[in-house]
């Protein structure tokens, strides 16, 4: 039955997945129709690192959005920001950038 | 794990004829064979190990467990129930079972959560307390709102058990059960990766249910000369 464990193929609790999975649930909770699919909290390591996945929040950044209520979140934009960020990057202009940049501000 | 726990109750309906035999004396010359006591002797017969801390022949054990309990992994905290189903015997050096056990519950965001194992259990009963270790190993998983691959992880720990008797009657008992837990979550495919290795803390309140099948035929030493 061990070896049945190990073939599930299990790779870890790792913290910045596991922070990053909380505050996309947060997110989701207080940011009308934002789609937590849209963001990835996966973390895969390859052997010379060239197919290396990090999650796209680093721990700092999902624990201050899992300390955020909903009203912070929504007043200071950040919602309205994701949901950007899920539409096609055709306006660099308008474009938030990475996950991290949205929410350097009310973070920082 | 339904498998697992099929076979258990397998196990458990199998042991069970063990338990109605005790009520239905047998044939007269199987038991002056057997003990040499007359029949009246055997009809009147109950087992007085049934509510001993130590047998002195192993009787089959049966333990049930139903609780909540919390969980912490890294900074995050999980709260949830669990239960634990554990078949084997309690003998004169002590109580050695084989234990299937199962945890559900969700994180502090939300995230549901999943933790089964399974292991031996070692119990030593001082009066109305017992205490003993458990060993196990199992599969841990969160469910992923970004995903649907769970973050995942095999566990190998073992837990440190108290249980304080609240009832004792005819080989059945009631009693409170705490446990302390520690597990260490383990990558397979990363095994060598700082980053999903991490351990898993918790501690554990509910009520065991015991029942020690009583034996069918008095212990030889106990013949009337």
């Amino acid at each position: 039955m061990f070896f049945a464990l190990m073939s599930i193929g299990a790779r870890g609790v790792g913290e910045r997945e596991l922070e990053c999975e909380e505050a996309a649930v947060r997110l989701q909770d207080c940011c009308d129709d934002f789609d937590p699919t849209t963001m990835s909290c996966a973390y895969e390591w390859s052997c010379g690192g060239d197919g290396d996945l990090e999650p796209s929040l680093r721990t700092s950044t999902a624990e201050c959005i899992q300390g955020l209520s909903c009203e912070e979140l929504n007043a200071s934009g950040v919602c309205h920001l994701l949901l950007l960020m899920e539409e096609p990057e055709e306006d660099e202009v308008r474009h938030p950038g990475s996950l991290d940049d949205v929410f350097a501000e009310v973070c920082s | 794990m339904s498998r697992a726990i099929a076979m258990l109750l397998g196990a458990m309906v199998a042991a069970a004829p063990f338990s109605a035999l005790a009520a239905e004396p047998d044939g007269d010359e199987e038991i002056e064979e057997e003990t040499d006591l007359r029949p009246a002797d055997a009809e009147t017969w109950s087992d007085p190990d049934l509510d001993v801390d130590y047998p002195q022949r192993s009787h089959l054990s049966f333990r049930a467990v139903g609780g909540g309990g919390l969980r912490a992994v890294h900074s995050t905290l999980i709260g949830g129930a669990e239960a634990e189903l554990s078949l084997g015997a309690d003998t004169k050096r002590g109580s050695f079972l084989g234990s299937l056990h199962v945890f559900g519950g969700r994180t502090e965001g939300g995230l549901p959560v999943g933790h089964f194992t399974f292991g031996p259990t070692l119990a030593w009963q001082l009066g109305l307390v017992s205490i003993g270790p458990k060993l196990r190993i199992g599969y841990f998983w969160i469910d992923r709102v970004t995903s649907d691959d769970p973050i995942d992880a095999l566990t190998v720990g073992g837990a440190a058990a108290l249980t304080v008797d609240l009832h004792r009657n005819e080989g059945f008992a009631v009693a409170l059960n705490g446990e302390l837990r520690a597990d260490a979550l383990l990558p397979f495919f990363e095994i060598f990766d700082d980053q999903g290795t991490t351990g898993l803390w918790g501690a554990s309140l509910g009520l065991q249910i015991r029942l020690r099948a009583p034996r069918r035929t008095p212990p030889r030493t106990a013949s009337v000369q």
